[in-house]
Protein backbone atom coordinates (compact mmCIF):
# COMPACT_ATOMS: atom_id res chain seq x y z
CA UNK A 1 0.00 0.00 0.00
CA UNK A 2 1.25 3.42 -0.88
CA UNK A 3 -0.07 6.93 -0.70
CA UNK A 4 -0.32 8.68 -4.02
CA UNK A 5 -0.56 12.43 -4.15
CA UNK A 6 -3.30 13.29 -6.59
CA UNK A 7 -4.24 16.94 -6.02
CA UNK A 8 -3.97 19.97 -3.82
CA UNK A 9 -6.96 20.33 -1.52
CA UNK A 10 -8.18 23.50 -3.31
CA UNK A 11 -8.26 21.68 -6.62
CA UNK A 12 -11.39 19.75 -5.66
CA UNK A 13 -13.90 22.08 -3.98
CA UNK A 14 -17.18 20.75 -2.60
CA UNK A 15 -19.40 19.37 -5.36
CA UNK A 16 -16.44 18.81 -7.69
CA UNK A 17 -14.35 15.83 -8.69
CA UNK A 18 -11.06 15.00 -10.30
CA UNK A 19 -10.30 11.96 -12.44
CA UNK A 20 -6.82 10.60 -11.87
CA UNK A 21 -4.69 7.66 -12.97
CA UNK A 22 -3.00 5.78 -10.16
CA UNK A 23 -1.06 2.59 -10.77
CA UNK A 24 -2.83 2.14 -14.08
CA UNK A 25 -6.28 2.55 -12.52
CA UNK A 26 -8.69 5.30 -13.42
CA UNK A 27 -10.07 6.76 -10.20
CA UNK A 28 -12.59 9.51 -9.48
CA UNK A 29 -11.91 11.60 -6.41
CA UNK A 30 -15.01 13.43 -5.20
CA UNK A 31 -15.58 16.15 -2.66
CA UNK A 32 -19.05 15.69 -1.22
CA UNK A 33 -19.72 18.46 1.32
CA UNK A 34 -16.10 18.58 2.44
CA UNK A 35 -15.54 14.84 2.56
CA UNK A 36 -13.33 13.16 0.00
CA UNK A 37 -14.14 9.84 -1.62
CA UNK A 38 -12.13 7.92 -4.19
CA UNK A 39 -13.96 5.42 -6.39
CA UNK A 40 -12.66 3.27 -9.17
CA UNK A 41 -13.94 4.48 -12.53
CA UNK A 42 -15.31 1.07 -13.51
CA UNK A 43 -19.05 0.50 -13.37
CA UNK A 44 -20.32 -2.78 -11.92
CA UNK A 45 -22.68 -3.15 -14.84
CA UNK A 46 -20.56 -3.28 -18.00
CA UNK A 47 -17.44 -1.47 -16.91
CA UNK A 48 -18.54 1.99 -18.04
CA UNK A 49 -16.76 5.21 -16.93
CA UNK A 50 -19.05 5.77 -13.97
CA UNK A 51 -16.96 8.54 -12.38
CA UNK A 52 -17.51 10.73 -15.43
CA UNK A 53 -21.26 10.77 -14.83
CA UNK A 54 -23.47 13.61 -13.69
CA UNK A 55 -24.26 14.18 -10.03
CA UNK A 56 -27.73 13.98 -8.57
CA UNK A 57 -29.41 13.67 -5.22
CA UNK A 58 -30.89 10.45 -3.93
CA UNK A 59 -34.47 10.42 -5.15
CA UNK A 60 -36.93 8.79 -2.79
CA UNK A 61 -40.65 8.33 -2.68
CA UNK A 62 -42.88 8.07 0.34
CA UNK A 63 -46.37 6.73 0.72
CA UNK A 64 -48.63 9.43 2.11
CA UNK A 65 -51.54 8.84 4.52
CA UNK A 66 -53.95 8.90 1.57
CA UNK A 67 -51.78 6.21 -0.14
CA UNK A 68 -50.63 8.55 -2.86
CA UNK A 69 -46.90 8.91 -3.22
CA UNK A 70 -44.63 11.89 -2.90
CA UNK A 71 -41.24 11.95 -4.58
CA UNK A 72 -38.45 14.03 -3.12
CA UNK A 73 -34.70 14.36 -3.12
CA UNK A 74 -33.45 13.00 0.19
CA UNK A 75 -29.91 14.18 -0.47
CA UNK A 76 -28.13 16.49 -2.84
CA UNK A 77 -25.15 15.87 -5.06
CA UNK A 78 -23.96 12.61 -3.52
CA UNK A 79 -25.21 10.24 -6.21
CA UNK A 80 -23.40 9.62 -9.46
CA UNK A 81 -25.05 8.13 -12.53
CA UNK A 82 -22.98 6.04 -14.93
CA UNK A 83 -23.25 7.68 -18.36
CA UNK A 84 -23.47 4.37 -20.21
CA UNK A 85 -26.81 3.12 -18.88
CA UNK A 86 -27.65 5.16 -15.83
CA UNK A 87 -26.81 2.88 -12.88
CA UNK A 88 -26.79 5.22 -9.87
CA UNK A 89 -24.28 4.97 -7.02
CA UNK A 90 -24.10 6.69 -3.67
CA UNK A 91 -20.63 8.25 -3.61
CA UNK A 92 -19.87 7.93 0.14
CA UNK A 93 -20.60 4.19 0.22
CA UNK A 94 -19.98 3.35 -3.44
CA UNK A 95 -23.20 1.35 -3.37
CA UNK A 96 -25.63 1.05 -6.24
CA UNK A 97 -28.99 2.54 -5.24
CA UNK A 98 -31.04 -0.03 -7.12
CA UNK A 99 -29.23 -2.98 -5.56
CA UNK A 100 -26.78 -2.28 -2.76
CA UNK A 101 -24.99 -5.58 -3.20
CA UNK A 102 -23.29 -3.92 -6.19
CA UNK A 103 -20.51 -1.66 -4.94
CA UNK A 104 -17.87 0.41 -6.67
CA UNK A 105 -14.35 -0.21 -5.48
CA UNK A 106 -13.39 2.46 -2.91
CA UNK A 107 -9.98 3.70 -1.86
CA UNK A 108 -9.11 5.67 1.26
CA UNK A 109 -8.27 9.34 0.80
CA UNK A 110 -6.05 11.18 3.27
CA UNK A 111 -5.32 14.88 3.56
CA UNK A 112 -1.73 15.70 4.38
CA UNK A 113 -0.07 19.10 4.23
CA UNK A 114 -2.75 20.51 1.98
CA UNK A 115 -2.54 17.62 -0.45
CA UNK A 116 -4.98 14.81 -1.18
CA UNK A 117 -3.52 11.32 -1.28
CA UNK A 118 -5.21 8.15 -2.39
CA UNK A 119 -4.12 4.96 -0.70
CA UNK A 120 -3.75 1.83 -2.78
CA UNK B 1 -10.53 -4.26 -34.76
CA UNK B 2 -11.96 -7.21 -32.89
CA UNK B 3 -12.31 -7.69 -29.13
CA UNK B 4 -10.04 -10.22 -27.38
CA UNK B 5 -9.33 -11.74 -30.78
CA UNK B 6 -13.03 -12.09 -31.69
CA UNK B 7 -14.32 -10.51 -34.87
CA UNK B 8 -17.44 -8.57 -33.94
CA UNK B 9 -20.44 -8.05 -36.18
CA UNK B 10 -22.94 -5.62 -34.74
CA UNK B 11 -26.28 -6.65 -36.20
CA UNK B 12 -28.17 -3.61 -34.94
CA UNK B 13 -26.62 -0.17 -34.72
CA UNK B 14 -28.25 3.20 -35.19
CA UNK B 15 -27.49 6.38 -36.99
CA UNK B 16 -29.22 9.71 -36.42
CA UNK B 17 -29.64 11.27 -39.84
CA UNK B 18 -30.26 14.81 -40.93
CA UNK B 19 -33.63 15.48 -42.55
CA UNK B 20 -31.94 18.05 -44.77
CA UNK B 21 -29.73 15.35 -46.20
CA UNK B 22 -32.50 12.78 -46.56
CA UNK B 23 -34.76 15.33 -48.30
CA UNK B 24 -32.23 15.62 -51.12
CA UNK B 25 -33.24 12.10 -52.09
CA UNK B 26 -36.97 12.74 -52.01
CA UNK B 27 -39.44 13.87 -54.63
CA UNK B 28 -41.88 16.75 -54.40
CA UNK B 29 -44.29 17.37 -52.81
CA UNK B 30 -42.98 15.06 -50.08
CA UNK B 31 -39.58 16.67 -50.00
CA UNK B 32 -40.98 20.06 -48.99
CA UNK B 33 -43.30 18.45 -46.51
CA UNK B 34 -40.42 16.71 -44.81
CA UNK B 35 -38.28 19.82 -44.81
CA UNK B 36 -41.02 21.99 -43.38
CA UNK B 37 -42.52 19.60 -40.87
CA UNK B 38 -40.28 16.59 -40.31
CA UNK B 39 -41.09 16.31 -36.65
CA UNK B 40 -44.81 16.49 -37.24
CA UNK B 41 -44.71 13.92 -40.01
CA UNK B 42 -42.24 11.44 -38.68
CA UNK B 43 -43.48 10.31 -35.32
CA UNK B 44 -41.13 10.35 -32.39
CA UNK B 45 -41.60 8.80 -29.01
CA UNK B 46 -42.21 10.29 -25.60
CA UNK B 47 -40.27 9.50 -22.47
CA UNK B 48 -36.88 10.85 -21.40
CA UNK B 49 -34.45 8.16 -22.50
CA UNK B 50 -31.55 10.02 -20.95
CA UNK B 51 -33.14 10.67 -17.56
CA UNK B 52 -32.17 14.31 -17.11
CA UNK B 53 -28.55 13.54 -17.97
CA UNK B 54 -28.06 10.40 -15.94
CA UNK B 55 -27.26 8.73 -19.23
CA UNK B 56 -25.05 10.61 -21.70
CA UNK B 57 -23.51 10.08 -25.09
CA UNK B 58 -20.79 12.75 -25.11
CA UNK B 59 -18.81 10.88 -27.74
CA UNK B 60 -21.48 11.14 -30.47
CA UNK B 61 -23.82 13.83 -31.77
CA UNK B 62 -26.84 11.64 -30.99
CA UNK B 63 -29.30 12.44 -29.51
CA UNK B 64 -28.87 16.23 -29.77
CA UNK B 65 -27.82 16.57 -33.38
CA UNK B 66 -27.72 14.54 -36.56
CA UNK B 67 -24.62 12.38 -36.79
CA UNK B 68 -22.05 12.63 -39.56
CA UNK B 69 -21.03 9.56 -41.57
CA UNK B 70 -17.55 9.63 -40.01
CA UNK B 71 -19.06 8.99 -36.60
CA UNK B 72 -19.85 5.42 -37.62
CA UNK B 73 -16.28 4.15 -38.06
CA UNK B 74 -15.32 6.12 -34.92
CA UNK B 75 -18.02 4.31 -32.93
CA UNK B 76 -16.99 0.96 -34.41
CA UNK B 77 -13.46 1.60 -33.26
CA UNK B 78 -14.50 2.63 -29.77
CA UNK B 79 -16.68 -0.44 -29.34
CA UNK B 80 -14.39 -2.90 -31.10
CA UNK B 81 -16.89 -3.62 -33.86
CA UNK B 82 -15.72 -4.80 -37.30
CA UNK B 83 -19.00 -4.82 -39.23
CA UNK B 84 -22.21 -2.90 -38.53
CA UNK B 85 -25.74 -3.13 -39.84
CA UNK B 86 -27.17 0.35 -39.50
CA UNK B 87 -30.77 1.41 -39.05
CA UNK B 88 -31.60 5.11 -39.40
CA UNK B 89 -32.96 6.30 -36.10
CA UNK B 90 -35.74 8.48 -37.47
CA UNK B 91 -37.43 5.48 -39.06
CA UNK B 92 -38.01 3.60 -35.84
CA UNK B 93 -41.54 4.88 -35.44
CA UNK B 94 -42.47 4.43 -39.08
CA UNK B 95 -45.21 1.98 -38.17
CA UNK B 96 -47.20 4.75 -36.56
CA UNK B 97 -47.38 6.80 -39.70
CA UNK B 98 -50.65 6.30 -41.57
CA UNK B 99 -50.18 8.16 -44.86
CA UNK B 100 -49.15 5.67 -47.53
CA UNK B 101 -47.65 7.97 -50.12
CA UNK B 102 -45.68 9.88 -47.57
CA UNK B 103 -44.47 6.66 -45.90
CA UNK B 104 -43.39 5.43 -49.30
CA UNK B 105 -41.60 8.68 -50.15
CA UNK B 106 -39.86 8.63 -46.78
CA UNK B 107 -38.70 5.03 -47.23
CA UNK B 108 -37.47 5.71 -50.75
CA UNK B 109 -35.61 8.79 -49.57
CA UNK B 110 -34.09 7.10 -46.53
CA UNK B 111 -32.99 4.05 -48.51
CA UNK B 112 -31.37 6.11 -51.24
CA UNK B 113 -29.73 8.39 -48.71
CA UNK B 114 -28.33 5.48 -46.69
CA UNK B 115 -26.99 3.78 -49.81
CA UNK B 116 -25.50 6.94 -51.25
CA UNK B 117 -24.01 8.53 -48.14
CA UNK B 118 -23.70 6.01 -45.33
CA UNK B 119 -22.98 2.46 -46.41
CA UNK B 120 -19.43 1.45 -47.14
CA UNK B 121 -19.06 -2.31 -47.41
CA UNK B 122 -15.26 -2.04 -47.59
CA UNK B 123 -15.30 -0.58 -44.09
CA UNK B 124 -17.96 -2.98 -42.87
CA UNK B 125 -20.86 -0.54 -42.93
CA UNK B 126 -24.13 -1.98 -44.21
CA UNK B 127 -27.79 -1.11 -44.05
CA UNK B 128 -31.09 -2.84 -44.88
CA UNK B 129 -34.02 -2.07 -47.19
CA UNK B 130 -36.66 -0.29 -45.11
CA UNK B 131 -40.15 -0.80 -46.45
CA UNK B 132 -43.49 0.97 -45.91
CA UNK B 133 -45.42 -2.06 -44.72
CA UNK B 134 -48.79 -0.44 -45.20
CA UNK B 135 -48.14 -0.65 -48.95
CA UNK B 136 -46.88 -4.16 -49.79
CA UNK B 137 -46.80 -3.84 -53.62
CA UNK B 138 -44.73 -0.65 -53.42
CA UNK B 139 -42.55 -2.21 -50.73
CA UNK B 140 -41.83 -5.04 -53.17
CA UNK B 141 -40.86 -2.59 -55.90
CA UNK B 142 -38.54 -0.82 -53.53
CA UNK B 143 -36.81 -4.09 -52.63
CA UNK B 144 -36.42 -4.90 -56.33
CA UNK B 145 -34.98 -1.47 -57.00
CA UNK B 146 -32.36 -1.25 -54.23
CA UNK B 147 -32.08 -4.86 -53.04
CA UNK B 148 -29.08 -5.70 -55.21
CA UNK B 149 -26.94 -2.88 -53.84
CA UNK B 150 -23.82 -4.32 -52.15
CA UNK B 151 -24.49 -2.15 -49.09
CA UNK B 152 -27.83 -3.87 -48.45
CA UNK B 153 -27.60 -6.83 -46.07
CA UNK B 154 -31.30 -7.58 -45.41
CA UNK B 155 -34.87 -6.37 -45.69
CA UNK B 156 -35.94 -4.71 -42.47
CA UNK B 157 -39.49 -4.70 -41.18
CA UNK B 158 -39.76 -1.93 -38.64
CA UNK B 159 -42.35 -3.87 -36.76
CA UNK B 160 -43.71 -1.70 -33.97
CA UNK B 161 -47.29 -0.55 -34.49
CA UNK B 162 -47.61 -2.60 -37.67
CA UNK B 163 -51.03 -4.13 -38.29
CA UNK B 164 -52.15 -6.69 -39.34
CA UNK B 165 -49.46 -8.85 -37.77
CA UNK B 166 -46.64 -9.79 -40.07
CA UNK B 167 -47.68 -13.38 -40.83
CA UNK B 168 -50.71 -12.07 -42.75
CA UNK B 169 -51.10 -12.85 -46.47
CA UNK B 170 -51.41 -9.06 -46.95
CA UNK B 171 -47.59 -8.95 -46.92
CA UNK B 172 -47.06 -11.70 -49.50
CA UNK B 173 -45.58 -9.34 -52.12
CA UNK B 174 -42.95 -8.11 -49.64
CA UNK B 175 -41.86 -11.59 -48.58
CA UNK B 176 -41.76 -12.66 -52.23
CA UNK B 177 -39.56 -9.73 -53.15
CA UNK B 178 -37.15 -10.44 -50.30
CA UNK B 179 -36.95 -14.08 -51.32
CA UNK B 180 -36.41 -13.17 -54.97
CA UNK B 181 -33.55 -10.85 -54.01
CA UNK B 182 -31.90 -13.36 -51.71
CA UNK B 183 -32.30 -11.13 -48.65
CA UNK B 184 -33.15 -12.23 -45.10
CA UNK B 185 -35.89 -10.51 -43.12
CA UNK B 186 -35.07 -8.59 -39.95
CA UNK B 187 -38.00 -7.76 -37.68
CA UNK B 188 -36.90 -4.70 -35.78
CA UNK B 189 -39.07 -4.02 -32.77
CA UNK B 190 -39.71 -0.74 -30.98
CA UNK B 191 -42.85 0.67 -29.45
CA UNK B 192 -41.91 2.22 -26.22
CA UNK B 193 -44.00 5.33 -26.03
CA UNK B 194 -45.11 6.58 -22.72
CA UNK B 195 -48.22 8.31 -24.03
CA UNK B 196 -49.60 5.91 -26.63
CA UNK B 197 -48.60 2.42 -25.68
CA UNK B 198 -51.34 -0.23 -26.24
CA UNK B 199 -52.53 0.49 -22.76
CA UNK B 200 -52.51 4.12 -21.70
CA UNK B 201 -51.66 5.24 -18.27
CA UNK B 202 -48.26 3.75 -17.58
CA UNK B 203 -46.31 6.22 -15.47
CA UNK B 204 -42.68 5.66 -16.38
CA UNK B 205 -40.71 5.18 -19.54
CA UNK B 206 -39.15 1.97 -18.31
CA UNK B 207 -42.57 0.38 -17.95
CA UNK B 208 -43.60 0.93 -21.56
CA UNK B 209 -40.09 0.46 -22.91
CA UNK B 210 -39.66 -2.89 -21.18
CA UNK B 211 -42.96 -4.12 -22.54
CA UNK B 212 -43.13 -2.49 -25.96
CA UNK B 213 -40.21 -4.19 -27.61
CA UNK B 214 -41.09 -7.64 -26.42
CA UNK B 215 -44.81 -7.20 -27.13
CA UNK B 216 -44.23 -6.41 -30.79
CA UNK B 217 -41.86 -9.31 -31.07
CA UNK B 218 -44.42 -11.62 -29.43
CA UNK B 219 -47.09 -10.35 -31.79
CA UNK B 220 -45.19 -10.74 -35.03
CA UNK B 221 -43.37 -13.93 -34.07
CA UNK B 222 -46.66 -15.59 -33.19
CA UNK B 223 -48.18 -14.53 -36.49
CA UNK B 224 -45.14 -15.41 -38.62
CA UNK B 225 -44.84 -18.90 -37.13
CA UNK B 226 -48.51 -19.83 -36.78
CA UNK B 227 -49.49 -18.46 -40.20
CA UNK B 228 -46.69 -20.54 -41.66
CA UNK B 229 -44.49 -17.88 -43.26
CA UNK B 230 -41.51 -20.29 -43.24
CA UNK B 231 -43.66 -22.85 -45.12
CA UNK B 232 -44.93 -20.26 -47.58
CA UNK B 233 -41.49 -18.74 -48.19
CA UNK B 234 -39.04 -21.56 -47.67
CA UNK B 235 -36.17 -19.60 -49.16
CA UNK B 236 -36.28 -16.90 -46.50
CA UNK B 237 -34.29 -16.43 -43.31
CA UNK B 238 -35.78 -14.60 -40.34
CA UNK B 239 -34.19 -12.59 -37.53
CA UNK B 240 -35.78 -10.77 -34.59
CA UNK B 241 -34.11 -7.82 -32.85
CA UNK B 242 -34.17 -5.91 -29.59
CA UNK B 243 -35.78 -7.96 -26.86
CA UNK B 244 -32.96 -9.86 -25.19
CA UNK B 245 -33.40 -13.63 -25.21
CA UNK B 246 -35.69 -14.78 -22.41
CA UNK B 247 -38.83 -13.99 -24.40
CA UNK B 248 -37.85 -16.64 -26.93
CA UNK B 249 -38.15 -19.80 -24.81
CA UNK B 250 -41.28 -18.45 -23.17
CA UNK B 251 -43.01 -18.06 -26.52
CA UNK B 252 -41.59 -21.31 -27.90
CA UNK B 253 -43.11 -23.41 -25.17
CA UNK B 254 -46.30 -21.43 -24.99
CA UNK B 255 -46.98 -21.84 -28.70
CA UNK B 256 -46.00 -25.53 -28.61
CA UNK B 257 -48.42 -26.08 -25.81
CA UNK B 258 -51.29 -24.48 -27.71
CA UNK B 259 -50.36 -26.16 -31.00
CA UNK B 260 -50.44 -29.63 -29.42
CA UNK B 261 -54.04 -28.97 -28.43
CA UNK B 262 -55.17 -27.01 -31.48
CA UNK B 263 -53.23 -28.33 -34.47
CA UNK B 264 -56.34 -27.99 -36.65
CA UNK B 265 -56.00 -24.20 -36.50
CA UNK B 266 -52.55 -24.32 -38.13
CA UNK B 267 -52.57 -27.35 -40.43
CA UNK B 268 -49.89 -25.78 -42.62
CA UNK B 269 -47.26 -26.32 -39.94
CA UNK B 270 -45.02 -29.34 -40.41
CA UNK B 271 -43.32 -29.18 -37.05
CA UNK B 272 -43.65 -27.59 -33.64
CA UNK B 273 -43.65 -23.80 -33.40
CA UNK B 274 -40.48 -24.01 -31.29
CA UNK B 275 -38.75 -25.91 -34.08
CA UNK B 276 -39.49 -23.12 -36.52
CA UNK B 277 -38.25 -20.62 -33.98
CA UNK B 278 -34.96 -22.48 -33.58
CA UNK B 279 -34.40 -21.91 -37.29
CA UNK B 280 -34.68 -18.16 -36.72
CA UNK B 281 -32.02 -15.79 -35.46
CA UNK B 282 -32.22 -13.48 -32.47
CA UNK B 283 -30.35 -10.28 -31.71
CA UNK B 284 -28.86 -10.45 -28.21
CA UNK B 285 -29.47 -6.88 -27.08
CA UNK B 286 -30.47 -5.93 -24.43
CA UNK B 287 -29.13 -9.14 -22.95
CA UNK B 288 -30.61 -9.95 -19.56
CA UNK B 289 -28.09 -10.14 -16.75
CA UNK B 290 -29.41 -12.27 -13.90
CA UNK B 291 -27.09 -12.41 -10.91
CA UNK B 292 -27.23 -16.17 -10.99
CA UNK B 293 -25.45 -16.82 -14.26
CA UNK B 294 -26.83 -20.35 -14.41
CA UNK B 295 -30.17 -18.85 -15.30
CA UNK B 296 -28.64 -17.13 -18.30
CA UNK B 297 -26.78 -20.29 -19.22
CA UNK B 298 -30.04 -22.26 -19.31
CA UNK B 299 -31.71 -19.59 -21.41
CA UNK B 300 -28.80 -19.85 -23.86
CA UNK B 301 -29.34 -23.60 -23.93
CA UNK B 302 -33.09 -23.27 -24.48
CA UNK B 303 -32.66 -21.04 -27.52
CA UNK B 304 -29.74 -23.05 -28.92
CA UNK B 305 -27.63 -19.92 -28.58
CA UNK B 306 -24.64 -21.16 -30.49
CA UNK B 307 -26.74 -21.45 -33.61
CA UNK B 308 -29.38 -18.77 -33.17
CA UNK B 309 -27.94 -15.70 -31.44
CA UNK B 310 -26.41 -12.75 -33.23
CA UNK B 311 -24.67 -10.08 -31.21
CA UNK B 312 -26.10 -6.55 -31.41
CA UNK B 313 -25.10 -3.35 -29.63
CA UNK B 314 -28.04 -1.08 -30.40
CA UNK B 315 -25.49 1.70 -29.94
CA UNK B 316 -25.85 4.62 -29.31
CA UNK B 317 -29.20 3.96 -27.63
CA UNK B 318 -29.55 4.28 -23.87
CA UNK B 319 -29.56 0.51 -23.31
CA UNK B 320 -26.73 -0.53 -25.67
CA UNK B 321 -24.60 -3.62 -25.06
CA UNK B 322 -20.83 -3.57 -25.60
CA UNK B 323 -19.16 -6.73 -27.00
CA UNK B 324 -17.99 -7.64 -23.47
CA UNK B 325 -21.63 -8.58 -22.83
CA UNK B 326 -20.77 -11.76 -24.75
CA UNK B 327 -16.99 -12.06 -24.44
CA UNK B 328 -17.22 -11.97 -20.62
CA UNK B 329 -19.72 -14.83 -20.30
CA UNK B 330 -17.91 -17.59 -18.41
CA UNK B 331 -20.17 -20.45 -19.52
CA UNK B 332 -19.70 -19.94 -23.27
CA UNK B 333 -17.04 -21.82 -25.19
CA UNK B 334 -14.68 -19.96 -27.49
CA UNK B 335 -16.51 -21.49 -30.41
CA UNK B 336 -19.92 -20.36 -29.12
CA UNK B 337 -18.63 -16.81 -28.65
CA UNK B 338 -17.23 -16.80 -32.17
CA UNK B 339 -20.57 -17.94 -33.54
CA UNK B 340 -22.58 -15.38 -31.60
CA UNK B 341 -20.20 -12.48 -32.21
CA UNK B 342 -19.77 -13.00 -35.94
CA UNK B 343 -20.38 -16.33 -37.66
CA UNK B 344 -24.13 -16.55 -37.20
CA UNK B 345 -24.51 -13.03 -38.59
CA UNK B 346 -22.11 -13.83 -41.41
CA UNK B 347 -24.34 -16.75 -42.42
CA UNK B 348 -27.55 -14.81 -41.98
CA UNK B 349 -27.02 -11.45 -43.63
CA UNK B 350 -26.03 -10.89 -47.21
CA UNK B 351 -22.66 -9.19 -46.73
S1 LIG C 1 -21.77 0.33 -17.62
FE1 LIG C 1 -22.41 1.65 -16.08
S2 LIG C 1 -24.54 1.60 -16.22
FE2 LIG C 1 -23.90 0.18 -17.73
Amino acid sequence: MAKHRIARVEEIPAGERKLVEVEGKSIGVFNVRGEYHALENVCCHRGGPVCEGNLFGRLESEVMPDKRTREYYATEGDVIACPWHGWEYEIPSGECLADRTYKLRKFPVVVEEGALRVVL
Amino acid sequence: MAVNGFTVIDTDAHYLESFQEVAKYMEEPYKSRLLKAAHRLIPTTTGDRFMEGRIRRDEVSYPQKPMTPEEIPAAQKRLGVDVSVILPNNLLELGKFPVKNMALAICRGFNDYMLDQIVDPKRGIYTMVFVPLLDPPESAKLIDRVGKHPGVAAVCFISANVEPPLGDTFYNPVYEAAQRNGLPIVYHSAGSDLHDFFVRGFQSFMETHSLGFVFWNYIHMTSVVMEGIPERFPGLKFGFQESGIFWVPQLMYRLDNAYMKRRSESPLLKKLPSEYMRDFRFGTQPLESPKNLDHLKYAFEMVDAENTLMFATDYPHWDFDPPSTITDLPFLSHKAKTRILSENAQNFFRF
